[in-house]
């Protein structure tokens, strides 16, 4: 145990230090945690405006339910949150990396005694889910809490049934940690018995879920008021199904029942339910290796790509193991574009191959944007349709351009090795993969601007607008969102994905706010609007034309393993 | 010494080692030869206790692996093709847990510069694995095989990836070890490598041993008297290389 301790606590430390080691990951750590507290935190911890509100309604007026609403609530809740639980069965719960395959598996250290260790881990993990909750959720929920035990005959009731729901909840979980260990571990060996077992098993909780559901709809049919509600929660059918969620519900309600046996019998059971799958675990660990070896080592290639963020690498991945197949011919492999042009098919092929669904939704999603004025206009004749027009458009184009350009640039700079040999400049290499990035962008921009013409004629001036200006618009975002990429080019390290959004958002302003002021303004001053867009547009070009040039100085001299 | 009898491993209905078995004594070093997908390193893979047998015997130092791990486990030193670090951990304290893991800080404390320094990591001793290239991630996971003065060595491919130097180096190591009576398998492409550096080979294809003995043993089982290893192994395989079994773990 000691070694793997010694792992455990070595990494967690380096890795908070490496987090605190340089400005840019900590700049990214401060803006996160920032965002988080301000959205998460501080509200819990401001003063309750409780006592502000009226009496009517102030917590401390509630009545205390009759028991049955109480027992049918609790089970409710647990059932619930056993329900998420069992669907986690089938799941691998190895959870081994690589690194764990190559050095920890061929040391002597027992199999049982790594399988112990990551289980009093994943136990760890599901107390320290009550214990966030109550840091981040006592004030306001102890109010609410205590106000339900105002009325009782004992006013320690609401301390004592606080434990009990807490300890339940402990219990139910470590249940569940312990059966999805020894189901798992039973399910996914390498041998053909274990195949037939998940299959099985597979067909088991199918069967249960949809008797389950059957079971509900029917009863509910007859279900006419709140107490047909809490009939129907006090089946025996649902009781049985949900049965960590019953034993939980009995050890949570002992104290206000009085009925102690029932809740030590409750408590008991999950104690059993524990030891019995810590023991059927056990009795596979020396199948766990083998397990990771095979199975989570084969899928670590696609978790390690998802979680640097490298897209492609991950499709890859999924395209090795079988789950993608390859697409049929279709007019892109015919289209003929020599030279740099070939960077832009390229492009084109990775796009409509590797995220074909996204640009549709994408795609689809732009133009009902950008038609929303066009479709309101007839109705409404409004003076600010123009303006929203406009506000669509680039909105539309903001969002698929930086869609697409985020995660390709990564891919440029993930694949330049393979580019860097090309024979064309490093100016003509960035200057075809800025336009290949934004030429979904400017399509969307296109075809939607020619519809909402077309709907709405009135809009004929501002869809010459925007036929001027989306083009230069979504020229300048991509090439802006390939300058920050490569300036900021730690795109393996997770810390630095959140520096270089920050970063982003610092260069499309810079970037975008003159091109974007001088369209607006000459706008605003009365000028013709296409008058607008040609000076607008011609900022965004010179724009693009100088974060081209930088990033392609960049470019020529970036070396990847550095 | 290393025994394995009858090794059998398979994936559902895949058969990646098919009956394998070998013998390699003390001061011995065997080359483990096949081409791409022939089964070698689930073969190695099962050795060092990574993947469970289907069927079959493996003994390390008398100790069966299954029925007495930790024993067995205890003498042996396994390097993958690509070793996965931990990235998180520091040189010096890589080498400190593969010590610990094997109950031998003891070795760690007086051996562990000489290694780093052996192998020019004592610089990059406090940096992080995550830092490291690629031939020096190879390099310490050599290091971590010799921490714990393991006597059967396991190395897939160990000299892909390394410098020239690193190369000389890491033959005069497997050499050492020999002379000091380690039993060593090492699986590789490199097939005058192997000529040059293994007592004896074991040829493998889907999964099965097509032949073992020492180049004058191949040469004559083959028919191919005063030839190359390489020329022996080409002959010896080109039945099995037109439906080669492809696997990966």
């Amino acid at each position: 145990m000691k070694p793997l301790l010694y792992l455990t606590y070595r990494t967690l430390v380096n890795g908070i230090v490496r987090a605190l080691s340089s400005p840019r990951r900590l700049i990214g750590l401060l803006f996160f945690t920032g965002y988080y507290f301000l959205i998460f935190i501080r509200p819990a911890m401001m003063p309750s405006r409780g006592m502000g509100m009226p009496p009517s309604v102030r917590p401390g007026q509630l009545e205390f339910p009759p028991m049955q609403v109480i027992d049918a609530f609790a089970f409710g809740i647990l059932a619930v949150l056993s329900l998420f639980m069992m669907l986690g069965v089938m799941a691998q719960q190895t959870g081994f990396k690589p690194a764990d395959v190559d050095v920890l598996f061929p040391t002597p250290i027992k199999p049982r005694i790594v399988l112990v260790f990551r289980m009093l881990r994943d136990y760890l993990f599901t107390l320290l889910l009550p214990f966030v909750i109550i840091l981040f959720g006592l004030r306001p929920a102890k109010m609410g809490w205590e106000s339900i035990f105002r009325n009782m005959p004992n006013s320690d009731f609401s301390g004592q049934t606080f434990r009990a729901l807490t300890l339940s909840w402990i219990l139910m979980a470590m249940t569940w940690v312990s059966i999805t260990y020894a189901i798992s571990l039973f399910i996914n060996r390498s041998d053909r018995q274990s195949t037939r077992n998940k299959r099985v098993l597979g067909w088991s909780i199918a069967l249960m879920v949809i008797s389950t559901a059957s079971f509900v709809l029917w009863k509910s049919q007859s279900v006419q008021d709140m107490s047909g509600v809490l009939e129907l929660l006090r089946e025996p059918f649902l009781r049985t199904v949900f049965f960590t969620a019953t034993f939980a519900t009995e050890l949570t309600l002992a104290p206000l029942t009085g009925n102690i046996w029932s809740g030590v019998l409750g408590g008991g059971a999950m104690i059993f339910l524990i030891g019995l799958g810590v023991w059927v675990a056990m009795t596979q660990a020396d199948w766990m290796y083998d397990q990771a070896a095979v199975r989570g080592f084969d899928s670590a290639g696609v978790r390690q790509a998802q979680r640097r963020g490298d897209t492609m690498g991950a499709m890859a991945e999924m395209a090795r193991m079988g789950k993608i197949k390859s697409g049929r011919e279709t007019f892109i492999h015919r289209l003929k574009m020599p030279g740099p042009w070939a960077l832009v098919w390229k492009e084109f092929f990775l796009q409509t191959r590797g995220m074909m669904a996204v640009l549709v939704m994408l795609g689809l999603l732009g133009i009902a944007f950008c038609l929303m004025p066009a479709v309101i206009t007839p109705r409404r004749n409004e003076m600010g349709v123009p303006y929203f027009f406009v506000l669509m458009q680039s909105m539309s184009l903001f969002m698929i351009t930086l869609a697409i350009a985020q995660t390709g640039f990564i891919e440029v700079l993930r694949r330049v090795d393979l580019q860097k040999p090309l024979p064309f400049s490093p100016m003509k290499v960035v200057a075809a993969e800025v336009f290949a990035k934004a030429a979904l962008g400017i399509g969307v921009a296109v075809i939607s601007s020619l519809i909402s013409g077309f709907v709405n004629p009135s809009l004929w001036p501002y869809v010459v607008a925007t036929l001027i200006y989306s083009p230069a618009l979504a020229l300048m975002l991509s090439a802006t969102v390939f300058l920050v990429t490569i300036m900021f080019p730690d795109f393996d390290d997770p810390t630095q994905r959140q520096f270089r959004g920050i970063m982003m958002l610092l260069g499309l302003a810079i970037l975008g706010l003159p091109a974007t002021g001088a369209f607006l303004g000459l706008w605003a001053l009365g000028l013709p609007v296409w008058i607008a867009a040609v000076v607008g547009g011609a900022i965004c070009l010179a724009m693009t034309a100088l974060a081209t040039f930088i990033s392609a100085k960049f470019y020529e001299g970036f070396n990847p393993s550095e | 010494m290393l025994e394995v009898s009858n090794l059998v491993k398979e994936y559902k209905s895949l058969r990646a080692v098919d009956g394998l078995s070998y013998t390699i004594q003390p001061g011995e070093i065997v080359g483990l030869l096949g081409p791409n997908g022939a089964g070698k390193t689930p073969a190695l893979r099962c050795v060092a206790g990574i993947l469970r047998p289907t069927f079959g015997e493996i003994k390390i130092n008398g100790f069966d692996l299954v029925a007495d791990q930790s024993r067995a486990k205890a003498g042996l030193a396994f390097v993958p093709e690509v070793p996965s670090l931990y990235e998180l951990l520091t040189v010096n304290e890589h080498l400190r847990f593969v010590a610990m893991a094997f109950n031998r800080l003891d070795l760690f404390e007086k051996l562990g510069d000489d290694l780093l320094k052996r192998y020019n990591l004592f610089e990059k001793k406090k940096a992080l694995v995550a830092t490291l290239s690629k031939g020096m991630k190879q390099k310490l996971a050599l290091a971590c095989a010799l921490i714990h003065e393991a006597n059967v060595f396991l190395l897939d491919e160990p000299v892909i990836g390394i410098d020239p130097a690193g190369v000389a180096q890491m033959k005069a190591e497997l050499q050492r070890a020999r002379s000091e009576g380690c039993a060593i398998l090492v699986s590789t492409h490199l097939l005058d490598t192997a000529e040059r550096l293994c007592d004896r080979v074991i040829i493998v294809a889907r999964g099965r041993k097509l032949a073992e003995g020492t180049l004058a043993e191949l040469q004559a089982m083959s028919g191919m008297e005063g030839n190359t290893l390489e020329q022996v192994f080409l002959k010896l395989t080109e039945e099995t290389n037109e439906a080669p079994v492809v696997f990966d773990v």
